[in-house]
C-alpha cells in the first residue's frame, strides 16, 4: 500500500517571463492514495496535473512513475477535465464517448462492449447510453467523463476541479461515488484531485497538499486523519473535519495577497 | 424555416406591384417589362416542356461537381494548415494573394488551357468554391478547444484518428458555414460562365432569351434561378441546424 507510485522532483515550469506556474515542487504520492491539491484559482494546479500525466513537459525537474521518468503521455493515467462540456465529443453518444479510450490499438484485445456496459452501470448511466452530450445535465456529463476515464482502468486518476461547476447535491453525490470506486477497486486506484473547495479537499483525501497562490509550490502537506468511510453528513459534523478545514483556511488566507 | 403569413403577403404585394407597373406606363418600352402573370405562366410552361429544367440541371450539375472537387481539395488542406503551424506559415501569403481574385476573372485563363466546355467551367467553379471552404476549415481547426486536443492525447488516439475524427468533426460547423458561402459562389460562377461561353445552362437561357427579344422567358429564367437558389439554401440550412444542435453545448 505504501509503495511510492509517483515522485515529483524539483518541478519548475513557467509560461515565459514572470508567469511562473510551478516552482520547485517536491511531492511523492503513494500507491492507492487520494491526494487533494488545494489552492486558489490561477495558481497553476491544472499545469501541475498536466505535467504529471505528461501533457506538458516541465522546464526543469522530473516526474518519476514507478521510478521511471515520464517522458511522454503516461499510459496508466486518466484525466478528468474541469470543463466537461468541451471534453466530451459532441458528435458521439454517451456509449461511444465512454468507449473512446478503448479505441487505442493497445486495448484491441479487451471486451469493449462489456467494459463500457460495466462503466455505465458503475456511473449510473445505463438509461442514458444512447443520449447525446447536449441532452445531458452538467452532472451527467461529468459522470460520462469519469466513466470514460475509468474504462481504460488507469492506475492513477487525475481530476482537475471535476465538480467545480456542479450544483451542491450533484457534487456531493459524485464525491461519494468517486470514493466508492476508490474503496471498491482492487488494487486501490491512486487519485489526485485538484480543487479550490477546502471542504471537498478535506472530505475526499488521505493527504491534502496546500499550494500557494499564483505559483504552485507547496505551503504545507496535511495528513488527513478522518475515519473511512466518509459520510456527507456525519463526517462533516466531526470536530476533526472542522479543525482540518480551519487549518487549511488559515494557511490559505494568510498566503493570499489581495 | 417556416413561411410566415406576413412573409407570403410581402411576396404577393411584390408581385402585385410588378403586375401594376407593367400595365402602367412608368416603364418604357413596355415590352421590356412583361406582367408577372405572363412570366409565371412561361416559367411553368418551360419547366413542363423540359427546356428550362434541362438548362437548370446543366448549370446545377457544373456547380455541384465544382463544389465537390473544391471540398475534396480544400478540407484536407485546411485541416493540415489549421493543425500544423508550419504548413499554415508556408501557405498563408499565397492564399491571401489568390483568394481575392474573382473566379470569373479566371475564365480567360481557363479557356486558354481547358477550352470552352465543362472542364473549364467546372474548374473555375472549383477555384471559386475552394477559398471560402479552405479559410473556414482553417478557422474551424484553430478554434478547437485545448481540452478536446488534450483528451485525444491523454487517451493516446492515433494521429490519423485525431485528424480525422477530433479535428475534422470539431471543425465541422465552420466547414459547413464555408460550404454555404461556396454554394452561392458556385451558382454565381456557373451562371456567369454560361453567359460568357457555350450554348447551354440557365445563364445561356437568360442571355439567349434577352437577345431574341423573348423578355418574358428571360424573367422566367431569373424566377427559376431564384427558386433553385432558395431550395438549395433551404436544404443546407436544415443540415446546418441539425449539426449545430449537437455542437450547441460546445460554445463555452
Amino acid at each position: 500500500m505504501s509503495s511510492i507510485l509517483l515522485q515529483l522532483n524539483d518541478i519548475y515550469h513557467d509560461f515565459g517571463g514572470t508567469n511562473i506556474a510551478v516552482n520547485n515542487l517536491q511531492l511523492s504520492v503513494n500507491e492507492g492514495e487520494i491526494i487533494a491539491l488545494v489552492g486558489s484559482s490561477g495558481c497553476g494546479k491544472t499545469t501541475l496535473l498536466k505535467i504529471i500525466c505528461g501533457l506538458i513537459t516541465p522546464d526543469r525537474g522530473i516526474v518519476l512513475y514507478r521510478e521511471k521518468p515520464v517522458t511522454d503521455i503516461l499510459p496508466s493515467a486518466a484525466f478528468v477535465f474541469q470543463d466537461y462540456s468541451s471534453s466530451l465529443m459532441p458528435w458521439r453518444n454517451v456509449w461511444s464517448n465512454v468507449q473512446l479510450g478503448l479505441e487505442n490499438p493497445n486495448y484491441a484485445h479487451l471486451d469493449q462492449e462489456q467494459i463500457v456496459t460495466d462503466m455505465l452501470k458503475l456511473m449510473h448511466l445505463q438509461n442514458e447510453k444512447y443520449m447525446m452530450p447536449y441532452e445531458l445535465s452538467g452532472g451527467m456529463k461529468q459522470r460520462v467523463a469519469i466513466a470514460r476515464s475509468l474504462a481504460i482502468s488507469p492506475d492513477i486518476l487525475l481530476m482537475d476541479e471535476p465538480f467545480g461547476s456542479l450544483d451542491e447535491i450533484s457534487r456531493a453525490r459524485l464525491q461519494d461515488e468517486v470514493l466508492a470506486i476508490h474503496s471498491n477497486s482492487q488494487p486501490k486506484r491512486t487519485i489526485i484531485t485538484v480543487t479550490h473547495d477546502i471542504d471537498e479537499a478535506v472530505y475526499m483525501s488521505h493527504r491534502i497538499v496546500v499550494l500557494s497562490p499564483r505559483t504552485s509550490n507547496i505551503v504545507k502537506i496535511i495528513d488527513n486523519n478522518l475515519d473511512w468511510p466518509r459520510d456527507q453528513i456525519t463526517t462533516r459534523l466531526t470536530q476533526r473535519f472542522s479543525t482540518l478545514r480551519t487549518e487549511i483556511y488559515k494557511i490559505m488566507s494568510q498566503e493570499v495577497v489581495v | 424555416m417556416k413561411y410566415s403569413y406576413s412573409g407570403l403577403i410581402t411576396v404577393f404585394v411584390f408581385c402585385l406591384i410588378w403586375q401594376l407597373l407593367s400595365y402602367s406606363s412608368f416603364v418604357k418600352p413596355n415590352i421590356y417589362f412583361p406582367p408577372i402573370s405572363t412570366v409565371l405562366i412561361i416559367t411553368v410552361k418551360s419547366i413542363l416542356s423540359g427546356e428550362l429544367l434541362f438548362h437548370i440541371a446543366i448549370t446545377l450539375y457544373r456547380a455541384i461537381i465544382g463544389l465537390v472537387i473544391a471540398l475534396f481539395l480544400a478540407i484536407p488542406l485546411g485541416i493540415l494548415m489549421g493543425y500544423y503551424k508550419k504548413v499554415h506559415d508556408a501557405g498563408k501569403i499565397m492564399i491571401e494573394l489568390l483568394r481575392p481574385l474573382p473566379p470569373i476573372a479566371m475564365i480567360p485563363v481557363g479557356i486558354l488551357f481547358l477550352g470552352l466546355y465543362d472542364q473549364m467551367k467546372i474548374s473555375i467553379i472549383a477555384f471559386g468554391c475552394f477559398w471560402p471552404i479552405l479559410v473556414n476549415t482553417i478557422a474551424g481547426v484553430q478554434q478547437i478547444s485545448q481540452d478536446m486536443l488534450d483528451v485525444a492525447k491523454v487517451f493516446r488516439l492515433s494521429r490519423k484518428k485525431i485528424l480525422y475524427e477530433v479535428v475534422f468533426r470539431s471543425a465541422l460547423p465552420y466547414i459547413l458555414a464555408g460550404i454555404r458561402v461556396a454554394l452561392s459562389i458556385a451558382l454565381i460562377v456557373s451562371v456567369a460562365a454560361d453567359m460568357l461561353v457555350g450554348s447551354d445552362g440557365i445563364g445561356f437561357f437568360i442571355v439567349d432569351a434577352e437577345r431574341s427579344f423573348k423578355f418574358a422567358d428571360m424573367y422566367a429564367g431569373l424566377v427559376s434561378l431564384a427558386i433553385v437558389g432558395h431550395l438549395l439554401n433551404y436544404g443546407l440550412e436544415y443540415v446546418y441546424k441539425k449539426t449545430n444542435l449537437y455542437y450547441g453545448g460546445m460554445s463555452t
